[in-house]
């Protein structure tokens, strides 16, 4: 843990000191127009930073992520148990994620468009589009994964149906729910950052994807090279941090293993 | 069967396997496991089921569980027949993995008591306290199961069995992958807590010595297709060791049943 962290640390470093080298060597012409000095790029974030612009982009795309999240999840938990509880139900959905999960969420832009008109639900259809279908298929491997062990003792102590479902197919599952949450999460926070510059331009409100937008609109690289960078962060914070966190919790302290 | 004109009233809480048959069918050929077996258990008895491995045990004993449907038969709990699992008649199954791996050793064991909901916070905790305690694993009850050895993990499991306060409890040779010397522990535990609550047991296995430690009453199944070829009474005064006086000789005749089937 310690280690990883120190050679990411080296490993930012030397491609900073690349990069700003690449940048001030005068190598390529031009060069500071379409890469920006590091000193541009950090204080292009320290302007946004400041005037507290950064933190309503940021809420506002982690806002829309976390109702996609939420409804993806719930969704795929419905359909899963369903599917475990029918063979007719399972021939539907399993055909459902066959049609639906190679298709690429921008192809649906237009009919999001037509349905939902242009502001947040169009947004949060698409990431739900991104998440729900691997999501499934983790789920239902996950729920096929269970020892016959570990349901019998739930029927042996009385449970059946739905509460049989919750308290012991669920959490047996875990590993698998948690490994898909993680696909979703990352699927999600692609689709999101998408979806937005092509949503995001209307309303007053926009995220981090409109704010990439708007400043390759002003020709401003700075900001978007500053964008680019808290959307990494993020993205590196979750996975790590949160997640590694929810692990520690869970399935590294059950000694449960996908 | 009852066909007499008259109404018995069931002896409350015997255990009756009837005329039970049941047959696999895989693949392409049908495997018999049972047939026509028929035991009669008291209430509070401790009876052994000896048999050589892959006899139709197991099957037995999941048949009374009501994970597994016998073809033909029927198996009744006092006054009522067997449908399916339920708490009344709880297993103890040979897999160390029998415990819920998201759960403590605590959680464990008020999980059947959480499912019923038949009792207040404090005496779920007052149960599982007690229970703990019997099976002498109060000092691990924050542990997760992956924390214990097989045999904790068998005890966790009996500890969970007695809170769902069982009329039956079924043993699927719980002790078979234990070491010797904590087999002979756990088998003086089983013991001490039979004597306390009078539970009846249905305790499976295939050793003679464990059946003749164990059993108030041992049945001696037949190898494949499983019947019941004979079921000795065993008096012997508890508690038993191998040189308890007349071991040898009920360890000689369950012996001479088995070799001679
Ligand atoms: N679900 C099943 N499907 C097919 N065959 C089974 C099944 N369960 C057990 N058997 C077979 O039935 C026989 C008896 O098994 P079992 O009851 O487990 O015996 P025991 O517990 O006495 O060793 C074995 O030959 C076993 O392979
Ligand atoms: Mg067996």
């Amino acid at each position: 843990m310690k280690n990883k962290f120190i050679n990411r640390v080296i490993f930012i470093i030397v491609l900073s000191v690349l990069w700003e080298g690449t940048v001030r060597s005068g190598f390529f012409p031009k060069a500071e127009r379409l890469f920006p000095s590091l000193v541009d790029i950090f204080g292009a974030l320290a302007e946004v930073t400041l005037s507290g612009e950064l933190f309503g982009l940021m809420g506002y795309s982690l806002y829309l992520i976390c109702i996609g999240l939420l409804i993806g999840l719930v969704l795929a938990l419905v359909l899963s148990i369903l599917a475990i509880s029918s063979q007719t139900l399972a021939s539907f959905v399993d055909t459902a994620v066959t049609i639906m999960h190679p298709l690429p969420g921008i192809a649906l832009l237009p009919l999001a468009i037509l349905w939902f008109g242009i502001g947040r639900e169009p947004i949060v259809f698409i990431i739900v589009h991104a998440i729900l279908w691997p999501m499934i298929l983790n789920i239902l491997a996950g729920f096929r994964s269970i020892p016959a062990l570990y349901r019998e003792v739930g029927q042996n102590i009385g449970l059946s149906g739905p509460r049989l479902a919750i308290s012991i197919m669920v959490p047996a599952a875990f590993p698998y729910l948690l490994a898909g949450f993680k696909i979703g999460w990352a699927r999600a926070w692609r689709a999101l950052i998408a979806a937005e510059m092509i949503f995001g331009t209307s309303g007053t409100q926009g995220g981090l994807g409109w704010f990439i937008y708007q400043q390759r609109y002003f020709i401003n690289i700075s900001g978007v090279f500053a964008a680019l960078i808290v959307i990494m962060v993020i993205g590196i914070l979750i996975e790590d941090i949160l997640f590694g966190f929810i692990e520690r919790k869970t399935v590294k302290r059950w000694g449960m293993t996908a | 069967m009852g066909n007499d004109g008259l109404i018995h009233r069931e002896e409350s809480g015997k255990l009756r396997v009837i005329d039970v048959n049941k047959t696999f069918t895989g693949g392409r050929q049908n495997l018999a496991v049972l047939a026509n077996v028929n035991i009669e258990i008291n209430k509070g008895d401790f009876v052994c089921i000896l048999g050589p491995s892959g006899c139709g045990k197991t099957t037995l004993l999941r048949c009374i569980a009501g994970l597994e449907k016998p073809d033909s038969g029927e198996i009744l709990l006092g006054p009522n027949s067997v449908r399916g699992p339920g708490p009344d008649r709880i297993v103890v199954f040979q897999d160390f993995d029998q415990l819920l791996p998201w759960k403590t050793v605590k959680e464990n064991v008020a999980f059947p008591l959480k499912v019923n909901q038949k009792a207040s916070r404090d005496k779920i905790r007052e149960t599982v306290n007690r229970n703990l305690t019997l099976v002498g694993l109060d000092e691990f009850e924050n542990y997760y199961p992956h924390q214990l050895s097989g045999g904790m993990k068998q005890r966790a499991a009996i500890a969970r069995a007695l809170a769902a306060n069982p009329e039956v409890l079924l043993m699927d040779e719980p002790f078979a992958s234990v070491d010797s010397q904590t087999r002979t522990s756990l088998q003086n535990e089983l013991i001490r807590i039979w004597e306390k609550f009078q539970p009846t047991i249905v305790f499976i296995t295939h050793n003679i010595e464990e059946a003749v430690i164990l059993g108030s009453r041992i049945a001696v199944m037949s190898s494949r297709p499983g019947t019941i070829r004979k079921v000795v009474t065993n008096g012997l005064p508890r508690p038993r060791t191998v040189i308890t006086a007349g071991f040898s000789e009920i360890w000689n005749e369950l012996h001479n049943l088995l070799v001679n089937n």
